[in-house]
């Protein structure tokens, strides 16, 4: 198995990549313009313009490099997602779209191109570092996260996670989808005392209280191990801390923005000294086949069995 | 060279700082939802804006109304403002934009709309009946179970 992995890491390095700096460089700029280019179509102008600024940065090379062209990029994602960020609805992964963007323009103009992936690598380790510390930061600021009663809550009223719920606590899913209609309609309610009980929650306590533990460590070792700098021992361990958050995560909780940006960040920054690392291999092949996670594979396999 | 690297390295943690404690100041003063605003800080609390409830309270015949905002494709742009923000500075500013809309009552559903070509309207409603603008929350009681409503903020008409 081993030796079949070296032969595509080899394969990859040599041939796909021809070693050289710049052409892995190109690589990982078009994954974060697909990106864009996929996910990047919040507003009316957006989904017209992005499409017409990214499609020549994925087809031509010497747009992909070019400086003023991430300029560009810079103005059209940081109004909408740090300027205007309040007024409507962005959700995390845009702002982290905006600081990739930030991260790639600031060193393309300021830095000699042997440099730019290693810079980049740098910065896309501080995003993930500093983005998993704040959110541990945020669950230790909500007590209902600590109780574990965000889990319960979540994870019997918000759909993505009723594939998981419905097989760890073998809650009926008509429960849930009831829980998830009341909700709806307390949203849309005419009159404010209104309210619902929640269905299935007394077989959740335990469980909600497991998830948020494993939550607050695995994004607490990640926090850690990318916060730290490259010679301390545990940061040998971010990408298994990194790659365990994904494997445990996106199965359950589908949130395809997010999971797209981490996976190229973990990818940009697994490089080394212009190789493909297995790692980066392993982020390679999430970012191809995420969107697999489309598909509801535990509510597949609970209708199936 | 040196100020360079550290540009090119810092500027971006610099940034992400700056949004994160933005983020904090904000939720604790002015009733943001702590999902946004780049904080980072999802999955964390119950309340966020996505099932937040926002309305204005109409007196009518002796009898109040509350109107929910996100039923009226029309004003939502702010609905989401007023959900992710609720500040007093901000609801006031946008209970005034409201009041500007035509509002009338409609006898057959018991409830108060935005006067449109299609909508049925009984009466036009005052805007000195437009008493105040809510923002509620969703409360989730882990004793009882029960998901219920829990009012952040309220301005009054002036």
């Amino acid at each position: 198995m081993k030796v079949y992995i070296d032969n595509i890491l080899y394969q990859l390095n040599t041939n796909f990549f021809k070693i050289t700096g710049n052409k892995l460089q190109v690589f990982v700029l078009k994954m974060v313009l697909l990106i864009l280019l996929l996910f990047m179509n919040d507003t009316t102008v957006l989904a017209i313009l992005m499409p017409i600024i990214i499609v020549p940065g994925l087809l031509i090379n010497s747009v992909t490099t070019n400086r003023y062209y991430w300029l560009i990029l810079t103005l059209f994602s940081t109004i909408p997602y740090l300027i205007m960020d309040l007024v409507g609805y962005v959700p995390n992964h845009k702002h982290i779209f905006a600081y990739v963007i930030i991260a790639i323009t600031i060193t393309i103009f300021l830095s000699e191109q042997k440099k730019q992936l290693n810079y980049l690598g740098i910065q896309a380790k501080y995003i993930i570092g500093l983005c998993f510390l704040f959110a541990v930061i945020g669950k230790f600021l909500a007590p209902e996260f600590i109780d574990g009663s965000f889990f319960e809550f979540t994870n019997t009223a918000d759909s993505r996670f009723f594939g998981f719920t419905s097989f760890a606590a073998d809650i009926d899913s008509k429960l849930l989808l009831a829980n998830e209609k009341n909700l709806l309609n307390l949203m849309n309610t005419q009159n404010p005392d209104t309210f619902f009980v929640l269905n299935g929650v007394e077989n959740l306590s335990s469980i909600g209280l497991i998830v948020s533990y494993w939550t607050i460590f695995i994004e607490g070792m990640i926090a850690i191990t990318f916060c730290l700098p490259s010679n301390f021992l545990l940061s040998k361990w971010r990408n298994i801390f990194l790659i365990a958050f994904i494997l445990t995560t996106y199965p359950i909780a589908t949130v395809a923005g997010f999971a797209i940006i981490l996976v190229t960040l973990g990818f940009i920054q697994s490089i080394k000294n212009n190789k493909l690392t297995y790692y980066s291999l392993f982020y390679l092949l999430v970012f191809i086949f995420l969107p697999l996670i489309k598909i509801p594979f535990l509510r597949v396999f609970n209708a199936l069995f | 060279m040196k100020t360079k690297r550290i540009i090119i390295l810092y500027s971006v943690p610099f940034i992400m700082l700056f949004f994160f404690i933005r983020n904090i100041a904000l939720v604790e003063t002015k009733n943001m939802d702590s999902w946004m605003g780049g904080g980072m800080r999802m999955f964390g609390r119950i309340d966020k804006m996505l099932y937040r409830v926002s309305g204005l309270t109409v007196e009518y015949n002796n009898k109040k109304y509350f109107v929910n905002l996100r039923n009226f494709n029309k004003l939502k742009d702010e609905d989401v403002e007023s959900r992710i923000l609720p500040s007093n500075e901000r609801l006031q500013e946008l209970l005034e934009e409201l009041k500007e809309y035509n509002w009338c009552y409609n006898a057959k559903t018991d409830a108060i709309v935005l006067k449109t070509l299609s909508s049925e309207c009984n009466s036009s409603i005052n805007t000195s009946l437009i008493k105040s603008l809510k923002v509620y929350k969703i409360n989730y009681s882990k004793e009882d179970k029960k998901v219920s409503l829990e009012l952040i903020n309220e301005v009054k008409s002036l």
